[in-house]
């Protein structure tokens, strides 16, 4: 073997202990070989990093949806997804002056609660118990939420005080994984709203950063709702209100809200709401002040 | 698609197997990072590391696989994080000059590699690449690349190294770049 044959054979591993020593000797006896070992290294160094950020920028390509950026359990109020029941929000949409808006700062927090208990509900125990495990090996630095198990209790009275409907995000729908690729706004936790939550409507969301002639447009197909454009830089929020078994739906971005009309098949670009008082109305209804 | 088949394509260095993984765990494994102070950026960057981590591993053979994939994914998360955690946090003492410097420089040196690998072309690219990165043997070289046999990828990956390491010495004098 030459001096490049044994750099490349240690540079990947390939030698065994007694081989790497030897080598380890030589590369301290001989300055040539340190020398030549130097500069290999650093060039192997760099072919590494060039492959990684290859690999990397690959991934980034990939769609992940449009939930990636939740961290409730760091910041609340970042995140509110919210099917909230006001008979009035159509007519406040089209008349605001005869508009009556239901008080809903109470269910506003609660949902805020229901969507942090919920990222613990959906937890599956398998997955809680591998992360328990790998969790108490290592460093308190990373505290996990695991201690925030079986505390999903939800007070149903505050719910029913305005009889919201309360949709509440998946955050996690399965460890393990269902093939789905889209991640998704399903109510997982009708059981822990009330009776009431039947006819829970649910909107799949999925970002498309893909397409360059719509950097700000959406569309639903399929009863999914697609962004299209470019939704990391931010959090956004789908506001949900159910009516009557109508839904209306706006987009919350960048502080500002977008009407999303449920029946646009085709792409249409992002409008922002201009009516003030639905703006406020909105405002009011997502932060619940 | 089931963790042995996943684990099988990726040996097999199935490049799209690696993306359906990352689909796959991205809420899990970014949560992890955003609920233990990390934004978003972060965890994604961490993520994908983790990911990067892994398919080196399977690809080249050295990982047995004896939890589920994303178990193993987990814990390099965790443990990348926690080196960026504690890295953050040394960079915020007196050490913050050094540890800037040598990132800096390994930065630049990755760049100036990069830009000389993109001289050499494609295939020289991608036999460098899966040599030294990925760990492909030989034939595995010659049949992902359709070589004819191990000894074509042999002499192409011997004239390609020759000519990238030609090419960094004449666009940047030795003493610059191990410096």
């Amino acid at each position: 073997m030459d001096n490049l044959e044994l750099i490349d054979a240690y540079l990947r591993e390939e030698m065994d202990s007694s081989q790497k020593s030897s080598f380890e000797k030589k590369l301290a006896s001989d300055p040539d070989l340190k020398g030549q070992f130097e500069f290999q290294s650093k060039i192997v160094a760099g072919i590494k990093e060039a492959r990684k950020m290859e690999l990397k920028a690959m991934l980034d390509q990939v769609a992940v949806g449009g939930f990636q950026s939740i961290s409730l359990g760091k910041t609340a109020a970042t995140f509110l997804v919210a099917g909230l029941v006001v008979w009035s929000i159509y007519y406040f949409n089209r008349a605001p002056e005869e508009q009556q808006f239901l008080p809903i700062a109470q269910e506003s927090e609660s949902a805020e609660d229901l969507i942090i208990e919920n990222e613990v509900i959906s937890e599956p125990a398998t997955e809680k118990t591998e992360k328990e495990s790998t969790v108490d090996q290592q460093a308190d630095q990373l505290s996990t939420d695991t201690q925030r198990t079986g505390s999903a209790n939800i007070n149903e009275g505050e719910s029913v005080i305005s009889e919201p409907k309360i949709n509440k995000p998946e955050l996690i729908s399965d460890f393990e994984g269902d093939g789905s690729d889209a991640d998704s706004l399903l109510a997982p936790g009708s059981v822990a709203v009330n009776g009431e939550t039947k006819e829970l409507s649910s909107i799949d969301v999925s970002v498309d950063n893909t397409k360059k002639k719509f950097t700000f447009h959406y569309q639903f197909k399929n009863g999914r709702l697609f962004l299209y454009g470019d939704f990391s830089s931010d959090l956004y929020e789908i506001l949900e209100f159910n009516t009557d078994g109508k839904k209306a739906l706006f987009l919350f971005y960048k502080g500002k809200f977008y009407d999303l009309d449920g029946k646009k098949e085709r792409i249409v670009e992002l409008k922002t709401v201009k009516n003030k008082a639905l703006v406020a109305k909105l405002e009011e209804a997502r932060t619940g002040n | 698609m089931k963790d042995n088949e996943i684990f099988e394509r990726i040996c097999k260095g199935d490049e799209k197997t690696l993306e359906y993984l990352y689909k796959k765990y991205y809420r899990m494994m970014t949560k992890m990072v955003i609920s233990n102070s990390g934004t978003e950026q972060e965890a994604k960057d961490i993520y994908q590391d983790a990911l990067v981590v892994f398919w080196q591993k399977a690809v080249s053979g050295k990982l047995v696989l004896t939890s589920k994939i994303s178990t193993y994914i987990y814990s390099i998360c965790q443990n990348l994080w926690r080196k960026e955690l504690d890295r953050k946090r040394r960079l915020s003492h007196e050490e913050k000059d050094s540890i800037e410097y040598t990132e800096h420089d390994k930065q630049e040196r990755a760049k100036i590699i990069n830009q000389c690998i993109n001289q050499l072309g494609e295939t020289c690219r991608r036999i460098l690449m899966y040599y030294y990165f990925d760990g492909l043997s030989m034939q595995d070289i010659a049949d992902q690349l359709g070589f004819a046999n191990t000894n074509t990828a042999k002499t192409k990956k011997y004239k390609c190294k020759k000519k990238l390491d030609e090419l960094v010495k004449s666009q940047y004098s030795e003493h610059d770049f191990l410096d």
